[in-house]
């Protein structure tokens, strides 16, 4: 017995097909509204929109755009510190104290208005909090005891800062451009706090700040959006909305992006911005990072205390091959430890690829067949690059063997002292020198009780004895010239002897649709600017 | 009577024992939770802090015993990933997920069955034979991809689906 008539049944499946086709929504959102900046992006690190907490790049972005700093960098100069909610301020004789004079008429967008107050509980509960930036202000001298006695509030546009410690002024003036000394709402924080937490709860989800934005909402895995703060002291922005859209593929960015649903992608590939050039109606900007590339040697391993190992190794680095071929122009090459584009920066290379003279050394030193272990991230391009190196040290006679760890597991090695050679990256968290010499050049106690594991000279296991002499030195030098030279020596001497060999710097890339200009993203992400953004 | 005791006691074992073997590869696996919370650049200053509030100080026993006590209560603890309690996290994306799961299985039978029926019907035929070339890319060809393409087909080149997303971002807000 037949069950089915196969032609009517294939007639009904087609009827079927075709209904279902015509039934499809003829959705086309092909622009974006002319006043919202949409992004894609991925901002799966973002946890958390309480200043005193955040440390990531995507949430220091938005935070930026949300809250004021008594000072800042403005987007036409990034070089130049001028000042945010301080109208001006004045550097006491010794150095040791800076007096800001607010702007009058200030309100946070909950209409309080913002005062000297405000100031003085937001630094101190960023010390007090005790959350991961919290050492950009606790580098003052500041700890949970002291700091309401360094914050002294003269009248309700006056506040005076007390550095308790060796830093100079100028040094403390960039630390208070980060996001950590952004100034809250206390009056709203104090009326959400629960359980003596200074409002840490409700920053997390909340903002209260008096930037040109705020927190419109807020769906993890989906959208962070911010509108517009009718009570910022600026001229209101063009975008009444800034929309993050979460999008943790990059291929899907750039689909995103070539279908005009959003207005930029910021994460896509070296071949996916190869992909776009040409393309109708997109764009693609450049901007400098301080994102770093470098090698590290752990100092405490005998096989790596060699000094001729390690000059080998650095000649054994196909720096200009690499940054043009396999990183195809998205990092370039920067030998020294404070990156090209900012002031200080010392851009001199110390190091060429001469694989032949690193053969000869390698050979001379009777240390053909040492067997090594170089670790890095499960990431690109750190994968490739290592293997790249790898490839060039065995060709010199060296047997090495190559471990790919994820961050989970990478970083917490890192910081126990285990590896032998490791790639990484590293990015410093104000624009100031100082950042990455506190990290590469200072290191006050090397054993391993002290666990000084946000140092990197400590997890090399170096000593760094004179340069963190000169480190001191130059955090404590009030004389411009004076601090640029001792910078400058600095980065000389750790490129020419260190744990350390410095090979690139990234680029950044943003890929946006050409009605939209005037998106800035500094070095830093303190240094994102969404509000000057327009579209024609 | 009896075999109620009996059916309660076996799950009651088989939840003890899965949550001992959830436990257990928590602290087995090398990344550390802490860290994951504080960042590469914390001070050890942050890092013993938060340790201590995640109770990572206490002996492993009297962890596993909070985690229990946690667990029957309803408190499942808080995510690293996004600083919440776990079980906020589970109500907020657990909705999208019966969604997917209900309109992927309907999608799946709609599209499943006429095609297996077809390929009966016309067992050893040329339709047959193209139906299980489909089929075997379905299986075979990675989820990603396939999805990837999927979005390149109905979202760029036939305007048929908007794009990637719960709902469209200009309605989040207004139906929340």
């Amino acid at each position: 017995m037949k069950m089915f008539n196969g032609a009517r049944l294939a007639r009904a499946a087609a009827i079927v097909a075709a209904g279902l086709v015509s039934a499809a929504p003829a959705v086309t959102y092909a622009e974006t509204p002319a006043d919202m900046f949409v992004v894609a992006r991925n901002t799966s690190e973002v946890t958390s929109f309480d200043p005193a907490e955040v440390f990531n790049a995507v949430g220091n972005g938005l935070l930026a755009n949300v809250y004021e700093r008594l000072v800042v960098f403005e987007p036409d100069d990034l070089e130049t510190i001028v000042g945010g909610a301080a109208e001006s301020y004045t550097i006491s004789d010794g150095g040791d104290s800076i007096t800001f004079k607010l702007r009058p008429d200030q309100v946070f967008a909950s209409g309080n208005p913002l005062t000297a107050d405000d100031v003085k509980y937001s630094l101190s509960r960023a010390v007090k909090l005790n959350l991961t930036p919290s050492f950009l202000l606790t580098q003052f001298g500041w700890n949970e005891d002291n700091v309401d006695d360094a914050i002294v509030v003269r009248d309700d546009q006056t506040v005076e800062v007390r550095i308790l410690s060796h830093l100079a002024a100028p040094l403390a003036l960039n630390a208070l451009t980060t996001n950590v000394a952004a100034i809250v709402d206390s009056k709203t924080l104090m009326e959400n706090e629960v359980d003596g937490d200074l409002g840490h709860a409700y920053a997390s989800r909340e903002t209260a700040g008096s930037g040109p934005y705020k927190l419109e909402s807020w769906i993890e895995g989906e959208l962070i959006s911010l509108e517009v703060n009718p009570n910022n002291r600026r001229p209101e922005p063009a975008m009444k909305r800034i929309v993050l859209r979460h999008v943790p593929e990059s291929s899907v960015q750039r689909l995103l992006l070539e279908k005009g649903d959003v207005d930029a992608a910021m994460d896509l590939t070296s071949d996916q911005l190869d992909g776009l050039k040409g393309v109708d109606g997109v764009e693609i900007s450049n901007f400098g990072t301080g994102q770093q590339m470098y090698l590290a040697f752990n100092m405490g391993d005998e096989t790596v205390q060699n000094h001729g190992l390690r000059k080998a190794i650095q000649s054994l680095i196909d720096y200009d091959g690499l940054a043009e071929s396999l990183l195809s122009g998205t990092w370039i090459v920067h030998q020294t430890f404070w990156p090209s584009g900012l002031w200080g920066s010392y851009t001199e290379r110390g190091h060429e690829f001469d694989p032949e003279g690193a053969k000869t050394l390698i050979e001379s030193a009777g240390l053909t067949g040492t067997k090594l272990r170089l670790d890095t991230l499960n990431e690109s391009p750190f994968r490739e690059i290592a293997e790249s190196i790898q490839g060039n040290m065995e060709a010199a006679g060296l047997d090495v063997e190559i471990a790919v760890k994820d961050g989970d597991t990478f970083w917490p090695y890192y910081r126990s002292r285990r590896h032998q050679i490791l790639l990484a990256g590293w990015a410093p968290d104000f624009a100031d020198p100082h950042s990455n010499a506190d990290a590469f050049a200072h290191n006050p106690d090397n054993r391993f009780e002290a666990q000084l594991t946000g140092k990197l000279t400590w997890r090399n296991d170096w000593p760094a004895e004179e340069a963190t002499a000169t480190t001191n030195q130059a955090a404590a030098e009030t004389d411009p010239e004076k601090r640029l030279e001792l910078y400058v020596e600095l980065q000389k001497s750790l490129q020419e002897d260190s744990p350390f060999t410095f090979m690139f710097q990234q680029l950044g890339h943003v890929a946006h649709g050409d009605d939209v200009t005037g998106f800035v993203n500094g070095v830093t992400a303190d240094q994102t600017f969404y509000w000057t953004v327009t579209k024609e | 009577m009896r075999q109620t005791i009996r059916f309660l006691l076996i799950y009651l074992s088989t939840f003890l024992a899965l949550s001992c073997v959830t436990f257990t590869i928590g602290r087995v696996m090398p990344n550390d939770p802490v860290l994951a919370a504080v960042g590469d650049r914390a001070s050890q200053e942050v890092y013993d802090q938060v340790y201590q509030e995640m109770g990572l100080d206490r002996p492993v026993p009297v962890q596993y015993l909070l985690y229990l006590k946690g667990i029957l209560s309803g408190d499942f603890g808080t995510s690293i990933v996004s600083g919440e309690p776990v079980w906020e996290d589970v109500k907020r994306r657990f909705p999208a997920t019966v969604e997917l799961a209900v309109l992927a299985t309907i999608l799946g039978v709609a599209i499943g069955v006429p095609m297996g029926v077809a390929s009966a019907i016309w067992r050893g035929k040329p339709i047959d034979h193209i139906l299980r070339i489909v089929m075997l890319i379905g299986y075979s060809v990675p989820i990603f991809w396939l999805a990837l393409m999927a979005l390149v087909l109905f979202y760029v080149k036939l305007d048929w689906l908007p794009g990637p997303g719960r709902q469209h971002f200009l309605f989040i807000g207004q139906t929340d």
